[in-house]
């Protein structure tokens, strides 16, 4: 399953929101979407749930327009909110109904994902007696009930203690085992990392970044090592001396040093050797994702 | 969509039928009714035999009875040149108002006694409480009386009035040498009168014009109100960023509205079984009373269904709306002032037609064109058929008209929804979601 959206454009009145988004996304995988706020992230995800048209552009499933109905969705919106005053299985059963499950298979999927997260007590329970993160955790199951082909998850393990993440996590990790298709919207680098290889960069209504977690970071250009030893101010010193290096700092015991060409990293090593350095290790330097985010959207202006 | 539809509607009706407030409202009025209409079975079970239907609920009779006298004091004073006999109007009064029975030792015949004054002394004596009414001559036919407070429906005042007139005919009538028997026969004549209505029977379509009325503008308001409060509930929890991703607007809308009007439909249908209910059980105790028995005579079914089809599209034409309004507010604190324009409008409607009908102008140009315009139709073409000045087809074109109308709000409430659900902030000014509405 290959979701597409090709050139899609969105105002509301003067603001333009999207401003022609281009990205493809697969099944059997998680798709991060990042972006400062207010660059359009909600708008996307909604337009891919069919809640706002396009004004423009394509939303394709496998080459076909997506119509509401095609697939079964399933959304954790980041304003979390259900109906404080029904009890947990009523509004489970209720919105396993909207997605197109009869009202016994809706009871069946919830009893199983609550027992699943240790929640199995509070089906008959109302929804503003659970605390903050039990509240989180049912409106998970509610996002899951209609085992959907195609989830959002915006900014989903916030506010969690590590327990709950982790057992939110293994259900995501299950979803993509399972061939769901994910859109995944986070803040916390780290959770994106943990699950995405495909990002797309949102920034003033463009994709300013996109493609593989991995690839974007190789994508750079590699010139600058990061050594790693106590000697690390000795090193740096001995750094500036070479002519093939334009430049050498130390920061406890890292050494970062910024090479001339790509052919300049076998020297550097051995000549760094020859000195008998005392290396714990070697290593050319990789921006994190948070780099990679900033730098993305920091360099185009609006 | 139309599992989605279904889904709404089986969740809204649940809902609403399960509110403590729904529940309390429904069983509290089913008691009222009852008891406003089976009263006379729960009279009647204290004595033995059974009152004659007609003696039962006496106007007339309520408005004469002179009881209330007992511990009064009336003053009696008249002008110098009044020809007058003070004292022998005391004591006629004190003779006739109020009543006495030697046996079970009651009186409540007042005190009476002559005041020697002007009328600013009398004014002055009532003023201080000294007695309760002040009965300032002039003429033998014309005085003031002074008292303390004058309560709307005061029937002493009016009981004084009758004795004074009756002394006055009673002294008029042994003048001209009539005997006492033949007096009294003169006195208390009355007439026996049947009354024929050949087109319109103000009293009875009347009594049942306002009941309805009442219950299509309450139950309009009152059901409009829980879809409105229920949307914008809705939207201030965020249960409805789930929703509006989960669900097309228009299965949210028309599954709210239709929802909420079927519980209502069913708690109206609760009420109309327990008046019908009630009635089949004390109906000959009201056989007299056309207000009543005319609501309930068999010959009004096709007004109750008129009840029905005119509360349906009413309350669909007005839930639309409110239900519109109520996605433009974030808080529900808002609501009332975002809700004033539609509630407005319901008012409107409901004042036209009352008042026209208070005042038999049923027949007017207003209530004319009201009665085809849409959102003023249910309640004055309702009006105009109870009083039996409106042709079938004007009848059929004004349900036409209204069901065109609840399908063009419908889809504009749709449209406003799906803007609107999503809108967080201040509610947008009218202009403003022209604007959005045509992007």
């Amino acid at each position: 399953m290959l979701l597409e959206l090709q050139k899609v454009t969105k105002s509301f009145g003067e603001n333009r929101v999207l401003r022609g988004i281009d990205l493809k996304a697969h099944s059997g995988s998680a798709f991060g979407v990042l972006g400062r706020n207010g660059a359009g992230k909600t708008t996307m995800i909604r337009i891919i749930m069919e809640v706002f048209r396009a004004d423009e552009g394509r939303v394709l499933l496998d080459g076909k327009p997506l119509k509401r109905g095609m697939l079964r969705t399933g959304y954790l919106p980041e304003e979390r909110g259900m109906y404080p005053k029904k009890t947990v299985m009523e509004q489970l059963v209720y919105f396993g109904e909207l997605a197109g499950l009869k009202s016994p298979a809706a009871k069946k999927n919830a009893l199983r994902l609550l027992e699943r997260l240790g929640m199995g007590d509070t089906a008959a329970r109302k929804l503003q007696t659970l605390s903050k993160g039990n509240q989180q955790k049912i409106q998970f199951v509610a996002t899951l009930i209609a085992e959907p082909e195609l989830v959002v998850l915006d900014e989903p393990f916030s506010g969690l203690d590590p327990v709950n993440a982790m057992l939110l996590k293994d259900l995501v990790r299950e979803l993509v085992a399972k061939g769901a298709l994910v859109f995944f919207s986070s803040h916390q680098m780290n959770y994106v990392e943990e699950f995405c290889n495909e990002i797309a960069i949102l920034h003033g209504g463009n994709i300013v970044t996109r493609g593989e977690i991995s690839q974007l970071k190789r994508n750079h250009d590699r010139l600058r090592i990061v050594v790693q030893s106590s000697q690390s101010e000795r090193i740096a010193d001995f750094a500036k001396t070479l002519d093939f290096i334009s430049g050498a700092k130390a920061e406890d015991s890292a050494v970062t040093i910024q090479m001339i060409a790509q052919e300049n990293k076998g020297q550097l090593l051995s000549a760094l050797s020859a000195q008998g350095f005392d290396i714990d290790s070697f290593a050319v330097w990789e921006p994190s994702l948070q780099d990679i985010f900033v730098n993305a959207t920091k360099e185009v202006q609006v | 969509m139309k599992n989605q539809f279904f889904a709404v509607f089986k969740h809204e009706f649940k809902t609403t039928a399960k509110s403590g407030a729904f529940v309390a409202t429904t069983v509290i009025f089913a008691l009222l009714i009852f008891a406003g209409i089976g009263f006379p079975l729960f009279l009647q079970a204290d004595t033995d035999e059974p009152r004659s239907s007609s003696s039962f609920l006496n106007v007339e009779e309520l408005l004469t009875s002179n009881m209330s006298f007992a511990e009064k004091k009336i003053i009696l004073g008249a002008s110098e040149d009044a020809e007058i006999d003070l004292e022998s109007m005391a004591g006629y009064l004190q003779e006739n108002l109020g009543y006495y029975d030697d046996e079970e030792d009651y009186d409540s015949r007042p005190e009476t006694a002559v005041f020697t004054g002007s009328a600013e002394d009398m004014e002055a004596e009532i003023a201080a409480q000294n007695a309760d009414y002040g009965l300032f001559f002039t003429d033998p036919l014309s005085y003031t009386i002074y008292l303390q407070e004058l309560g709307i429906m005061d029937m002493n005042s009016y009981s004084i009035d009758e004795q004074v007139l009756a002394k006055y005919r009673t002294e008029a009538l042994t003048r001209l040498g009539a005997g006492e028997d033949e007096i009294n026969q003169i006195l208390n004549a009355y007439t026996a009168v049947d009354t024929v209505a050949t087109r319109n029977d103000g009293v009875a379509s009347q009594g049942y014009t306002y009941v309805l009325m009442m219950l299509l503008y309450m139950t309009i308001l009152l059901y409009g109100s829980i879809v409105s409060s229920s949307v914008a509930a809705e939207k201030s929890s965020r249960a409805m960023e789930l929703l509006v991703t989960a669900a097309k607007p228009s299965a949210l809308m028309f599954g709210k509205v239709l929802g909420v009007g079927f519980a209502g439909l069913c708690q109206m249908l609760a009420w109309m079984f327990t008046a019908f209910g009630a009635y089949a059980l004390s109906g000959n105790y009201w056989s007299e009373n056309s207000m009543i028995s005319g609501l309930f005579g068999g010959e009004n079914t096709s007004l109750l269904i008129y009840t029905v089809v005119f509360f349906i599209l009413g309350y669909l034409l007005y839930s639309f709306l409110f239900g519109a309004m109520g996605s433009l507010v974030s808080r529900t604190e808002d609501l009332q002032s975002t809700l004033m324009p539609v509630t407005l409008l319901v008012v409107i409607a409901f004042m036209v037609s009352y008042f026209s009908t208070i005042m038999g102008y049923v027949d007017s140009l207003l209530m004319r064109v009201f009665s085809f315009v849409p959102f003023t139709s249910p309640l004055a073409m309702f009006i105009r058929i109870i009083n039996n000045n409106a042709e079938n087809w004007e009848v059929v074109l004004s349900i036409v008209l209204l069901i065109v109308g609840c399908v063009l709000v419908g889809i504009l409430a749709t449209a406003i929804y799906r803007i609107g659900v999503l809108l967080y902030g201040k509610p947008p000014k009218v202009r403003e979601l022209l604007k959005l509405l045509r992007g």
